[in-house]
């Protein structure tokens, strides 16, 4: 349904479908939101690559604060403005760091600084998480992922490995037993 | 984050899953929540089994990002959306108006009317990715002059979309299309009612030729001098002659 443009109508059926990773509903607000962070970027001397690294971030940073609730949008205005705003501040970030400084000149509002990525301990805990998932074995991330990303029955999934479900719900606390060992040693 | 202290077992992840997931009975609810309540190690291994999901969901969601970037505006339509004419629909509404002219021999106000209404062309369809597919779905009927049809269909989206303008506005247009002003004035008023939003103008403009149409000149121009019609200027001096 297209949203209210004057942004009144309720907003929260959306932000249940964000919640439960909708890959419609995520498309869909990557595909409006990325030119107007794309514009920015090149306008400000960005490439093409960069507004894409930058924006993935800032697309990743407004999931987790909805996740979290540390952000509840209202309407898609508001949700479109945040993105925005948090992929500029990022870019803004990127514009200062050391890399950048040594070979351009900054020219931007102190104000604008403030970076919305989430960087309390449980964000910073979310973000290990997700690293460390990279280091199990190709099976434990598949079945981690079917079961809380794609909100996978265990039934579904031991049939798609072939195992029963006992096995599948075994499997998975021994794929999250070992998530937990490779984050045993990250200091956070 | 002491999270390795912790032992959790599999009977405490699977009803720890149970429960982030929904699928606990009311009674097991809540008397998990009462345990959350009383017992503070428990809670941190909820705590961080949601945080685990929440991880596993990151990097999932990372995955998908490049798949995401494969598709640029104008291949998916936005979730609110800036009206574009289809030259198609904008072809229909000539020859719906030519041949309106040929069969009706219309009165002075049905004539004002007839020279300045053009039925709105519509937003364009695209029914690849959509979750709109009803309200696109209803949309072609609108375009190929099926109003009624289109009509059924968005007033049966409308009480899931309570207040939503752009419904409101293209009601309001397929009643105006299917000759039933008074009707299309109410849904144009809603549209008004939500405040200033995209089809403001327009709807005050559509609003403005229903209301011509049933011969209350008055406020009818009171509609048309408030909205930004590129005609406007030429429609109130007729109507004011």
């Amino acid at each position: 349904m297209p949203a209210n443009t004057s942004g009144e109508h309720n907003f929260s059926a959306e932000v249940q479908a964000i919640k439960d990773n909708s890959s419609q509903v995520l498309q869909q607000i990557y595909t409006d939101n990325y030119s107007a962070a794309e514009r920015y970027i090149l306008q400000n001397n960005g490439s093409t690559e960069e507004a894409k690294d930058i924006f993935q971030e800032a697309f990743i940073a407004v999931w987790k604060n909805i996740q979290l609730e540390k952000f509840v949008p209202q309407n898609e205005q508001s949700l479109k403005a945040y993105l925005f705003q948090v992929s500029r501040n990022k870019w803004i970030s990127h514009l200062r760091s050391s890399a950048y400084k040594k070979t351009a000149p900054l020219k931007y509002d102190a104000q604008e600084t403030a970076d919305d990525e989430p960087n309390d301990t449980a964000s910073e805990y979310i973000s290990a998480i997700s690293k460390n998932m990279q280091k199990l074995g190709e099976n434990c991330r598949d079945v981690l992922t079917r079961f809380y990303y794609e909100k996978e029955s265990l039934r579904t999934i031991a049939a798609f490995f072939g195992w029963t479900e006992a096995t599948a719900r075994n499997n998975k606390y021994r794929c999250i037993e070992k998530l937990r060992n490779l984050l045993k040693n990250e200091k956070i | 984050m002491s999270n390795n202290q912790l032992n959790i077992t599999e009977p405490d992840l699977a009803l720890i899953d149970d429960y982030i997931t929904g699928k606990l009975t009311l009674p097991e609810k809540e008397s998990f929540e009462q345990r959350l309540q009383s017992d503070p190690e428990w809670k941190s291994k909820v705590e961080e089994i949601k945080l685990l999901s929440l991880g596993i969901r990151e990097a999932a969601l990372r995955q998908k990002l490049d798949t995401f970037h494969q598709v640029q505006p104008g291949k998916i339509r936005p979730i609110s959306w800036l009206k574009k004419l289809s030259v198609a629909a904008v072809l229909i509404g000539l020859i719906g108006l030519c041949c309106w002219w040929l069969f009706l021999k219309p009165s002075a106000d049905e004539k004002l009317y007839a020279d300045f209404y053009k039925p709105d062309a519509g937003l364009a369809t695209e029914m690849s990715v959509s979750e709109n597919y009803n309200f696109e779905r209803a949309m072609v009927d609108y375009k190929t002059g099926k109003y009624s049809a289109a009509i059924d269909s968005w007033k049966k989206l409308l009480p899931l979309n309570p207040g939503n303008d752009t419904l409101n506005y293209f009601i309001g247009s397929a009643y105006l299309a299917n000759k039933d002003g008074a009707s299309a004035i109410g849904y144009f008023n809603d549209v008004l009612k939500t405040g200033r939003t995209a089809f403001s103008s327009e709807a005050l403009w559509y609003k403005g030729l229903a209301l011509i149409r049933l011969g209350k000149k008055d406020e009818a121009i009171e509609a048309i001098s408030s909205s930004g019609h590129p005609q406007k200027a030429a429609l109130l001096h007729k109507l004011k002659e």
